[in-house]
């Protein structure tokens, strides 16, 4: 589950709301989006074919594919 | 492998995501940005708040019916890890709540493909929803069949700022009820002098 760790407003705006998550629940959200926007069978197949370049540039997959490169991103 | 622990680059992310949070929601957007860090890594996310019932829309409606998206991939600068890079942006604007369907126009910056021999295309481009019977015959005559919002339109890499003022002046987007016209041009007139002033590429 995502810990909120910072919330707020002011009257120059409202900044942003920082949360913390897990690799797992980023590609939970590209599972689902996976199945429910491009009919596969989940986040594998998703990235088996984002990676092999086999997807045409949508904006599903293209969505799909910022949120699978944050959980993947191996860090340095 | 884990990331080391970098408190300037969340530091820089957390100030980044404000930044666009606030120009947002001081123009046109009544949703701030949620920026997600991902445990472990120099790696955040951002994004709208989605509704609690939605907790994957990322799209926000505007006051004229129509939804925008703003994706941002952020990530520790590889030269300098204290500093804040962006690894990937999407801005799309929508003219339904059906995304997938209903987009029309959708501006991408993928500056990691750079260099990369297996990707042709410019890393700012724009795609554009667009039916061209004359383009689609056409490029039939050529053996393609890649569809017009499929094609990489070049572009430079464009601002938040760049993008809202866009929506605001093409597509009549209002602004939001208690800022005039004056206050919102200075707020992404300051914001495109920080754009400006800060991006490393």
């Amino acid at each position: 589950m995502a810990e909120t760790l910072h919330n707020g407003s002011r009257n120059g705006g409202i900044p942003a709301e920082i949360i913390e998550v897990s690799s797992d629940e980023l590609l939970a959200e590209v599972d689902r989006g996976a199945r429910n926007r491009l009919g596969m069978s989940g986040w594998q197949e998703f990235a088996e074919r984002y990676h092999d370049g086999l997807l045409p540039d949508t904006l599903a997959v293209n969505e799909l594919g910022i949120l699978l490169e944050s959980a993947e991103e191996p860090g340095f | 492998m884990r990331a080391r622990k970098n408190p300037a680059f969340r530091r820089g992310a957390q100030e980044f995501a404000d930044e666009l949070s606030k120009t947002l929601t001081t123009t046109i957007s009544p949703v701030p940005l949620r920026c997600r860090f991902v445990s472990g890594k120099n790696e955040a996310n951002l994004t709208f708040v989605p509704p609690t019932d939605f907790p994957d829309r990322r799209y926000v409606e505007l006051g004229n019916g129509c939804w925008v998206n703003v994706h941002q991939r952020l990530v520790a600068n590889k030269k300098n890890p204290k500093i804040v890079s962006t690894a990937k942006y999407s801005y799309s604007y929508s003219l339904s709540p059906d995304f997938d369907h209903d987009w029309l126009v959708r501006y991408d910056y993928e500056p990691e493909e750079e260099g990369n021999p297996d990707y042709p295309y410019p890393i700012s481009h724009v795609h554009v929803n667009g039916v061209n019977e004359s383009y689609t015959a056409f490029m039939a005559t050529q053996g393609e069949k890649k569809v017009l919002p499929d094609v990489h339109l070049p572009t430079k890499r464009i601002s938040l700022e760049e993008f809202v003022r866009h929506l605001i002046v093409e597509f009549k987007v209002p602004l939001l009820e208690d800022r005039t016209k004056e206050e919102v041009q200075e707020t992404l007139t300051m914001g495109l002098e920080r754009f400006e002033a800060k991006r490393t590429k």
